[in-house]
């Protein structure tokens, strides 16, 4: 336990992907900023209406002062987004929203916190080395920094799924399916409206299909609380847990909770860079899609690319692991999945085909 | 490379910061129980259930009792000079749940907690009536479909006023 947390302590590493994940965190904070400013009365004080606020009256905002404090939060985000005082940013903007919805509990929304508590905790991490904008692309030397805090929010990730998968856990109308049950027989609408089937939304809301999802999701939650932390784990754990959020997303409405869990999972990506190799033969058209593919997708930067007829040992493209082990064909495909944002969801089908048509060749 | 700010901790710095940030969350979560919204402890979707909310607001009646005069969520009353003015329960009531009267809405965050917020919500509107001599309370009438079961009912008050 003691050498886990010096490790943690020391632990220094390439700051590209949480520089990436810094700037979508921006994104989303800007998001967040423009909604709150759009619902916001400019000459509404707190006095004027209904509000439960969690920090002593006294200490509420006047109405220009809230103004000032809605735009700053985007000014915050736009520099966060841009890289430039990026992390003075992120901490100003973790503080100030953490003050406005100390304002109202009635705003108060979980997706909203976690966002607050993810830009508290990268404005301690280096992540303005990259991803700046108008200036030079650091190098890998200039990039290396410390990960204490990334690794931190990883832990955030990890209380988030705790606290949520033990307390429906504990709770007999979730564990039951009640609270599943009823719920996505109401959000059938919803669903439907994004494209996923009415009969489906209607066999998952039966009574015996809504108590194993219930439990389910309660599996779900309490084992990506530790499964992303396990080497052996973690890769299948990032994908059933993407399922799982693309899920929430289609049946409910959770405002940027799934897309700030999804830039969160990057964090959990081994930091240093073009670890893997892409080989392909130019000479085969299949080879050379392949690749400009994979560069344009390869947003966390795992693959090294290049064009080798000789290495690629007669097939379109050959990936070549950390470990030097290689695949081609549908494995390849698989492999390429697993380390690309997008592809990702594709992963575990393309794996179970691989292993199904196309053992994988030696290295 | 970028110069050390007060941000880049050193390591005694990152051992505190990270114990102190653990038990903070720790004891937010441990302690969501004590909150009725059980805000700051990730209860993400813990209820499914339903309320309705129906206005009522309670005036003296002529035996000297008081009686309930059922709302649509707006009314009007005297004021001291015999002024008839005019109330609504969305001027000072503008949470998307608590404003919404006489028809179900999704409980965010639970029963209890839609319950806690109504009964802040009585209070605070019966305490910003200025130039109504006549309400001496409030009165919400709350039917409740908790998690698909059955309704139920239950009734909150507001604190006395008298005007």
């Amino acid at each position: 336990m003691m050498s886990l947390l010096r490790r943690w302590q020391i632990e220094e590493d390439d700051t590209y992907v949480l520089s990436l994940v810094r700037a979508i965190l921006g994104v989303l904070l800007l998001l967040s900023g423009l909604r709150e400013l759009s619902i916001h009365r400019g000459d509404t004080s707190f006095d004027d209406v209904f509000h439960i606020a969690i920090i002593p009256e006294a200490l509420l905002p006047g109405p220009a002062v809230f103004s000032a404090l809605l735009v700053a939060q985007i000014v915050f985000a736009l520099l966060v987004v841009v890289g430039r005082w990026a992390r003075p940013s992120l901490l100003a903007t973790a503080v100030v929203g953490l003050y406005l919805l100390s304002c109202d509990r009635l705003g108060y929304h979980n997706n909203r916190y976690a966002l607050l508590l993810f830009a508290l905790l990268l404005a301690f991490s280096p992540c303005d080395r990259a991803f700046v904008w108008r200036r030079p692309a650091a190098t890998a030397a200039e990039r290396k920094g410390p990960l204490w805090a990334a690794r931190l929010a990883q832990l955030q990730m990890s209380i988030i799924y705790l606290a949520s998968g033990g307390s429906k856990l504990l709770d007999s109308d979730w564990r039951e399916g009640r609270v599943i049950g009823d719920r996505l027989a109401r959000a059938t609408s919803l669903a439907v409206a994004k494209g996923v089937p009415a009969e489906l939304m209607e066999v998952l809301a039966h009574p015996t299909l809504a108590s194993a999802l219930a439990k389910l999701a309660i599996v779900t939650e309490l084992f990506l609380a530790v499964g992303l932390f396990l080497p052996r784990t973690r890769t299948f754990a990032l994908w059933w847990g993407v399922m799982f959020h693309l899920t929430i997303e289609v049946t409910s409405q959770v405002e940027l909770f799934t897309w700030l869990s999804l830039a969160v999972y990057a964090l959990f990506a081994v930091p240093t860079l073009r670890e893997r190799q892409v080989l392909y033969d130019p000479g085969r058209s299949w080879g050379g899609f392949l690749a400009r593919v994979v560069e344009r997708l390869d947003w966390l930067a795992r693959f090294d690319i290049r064009a080798d007829a000789e290495a690629a040992r007669g097939h379109g493209f050959v990936i070549v692991e950390r470990d030097g082990t290689r695949a081609s064909g549908l494995l390849g495909l698989a492999r390429v999945a697993r380390a690309t944002p997008l592809l990702f969801p594709l992963f575990v089908p393309l794996r179970v085909l691989a292993r199904a048509f196309s053992p994988p060749e030696g290295g | 490379m970028a110069k050390p700010t007060f941000l880049d901790l050193g390591k005694r710095g990152r051992m505190g910061f990270a114990a102190i940030y653990l038990t903070i969350q720790a004891s937010l979560v441990l302690t969501a129980g004590l909150r009725p919204d059980g805000v700051f402890s990730f209860q993400m979707f813990n209820e499914s259930s339903r309320i309705a909310i129906d206005l009522g607001r309670r005036v003296r009646a002529p035996d000297g009792g008081t009686v309930v005069v059922v709302l649509d969520g707006a009314w009007e009353a005297r004021d001291e000079s015999g002024t008839v003015r005019h109330f609504r329960w969305s001027d000072r009531v503008h949470d998307p749940i608590l404003r919404i009267l006489g028809r179900p809405v999704h409980a965010s965050y639970g029963v209890a907690a839609q319950l806690f917020r109504l009964q802040k919500a009585l209070d605070d509107v019966v305490d910003h009536l200025p130039g109504d001599s006549e309400t001496v309370g409030l009165v919400a009438d709350v039917r409740i479909w908790q998690n698909g079961r059955d309704r139920y009912e239950t009734r909150l008050e507001s604190r006395a006023r008298y005007p």
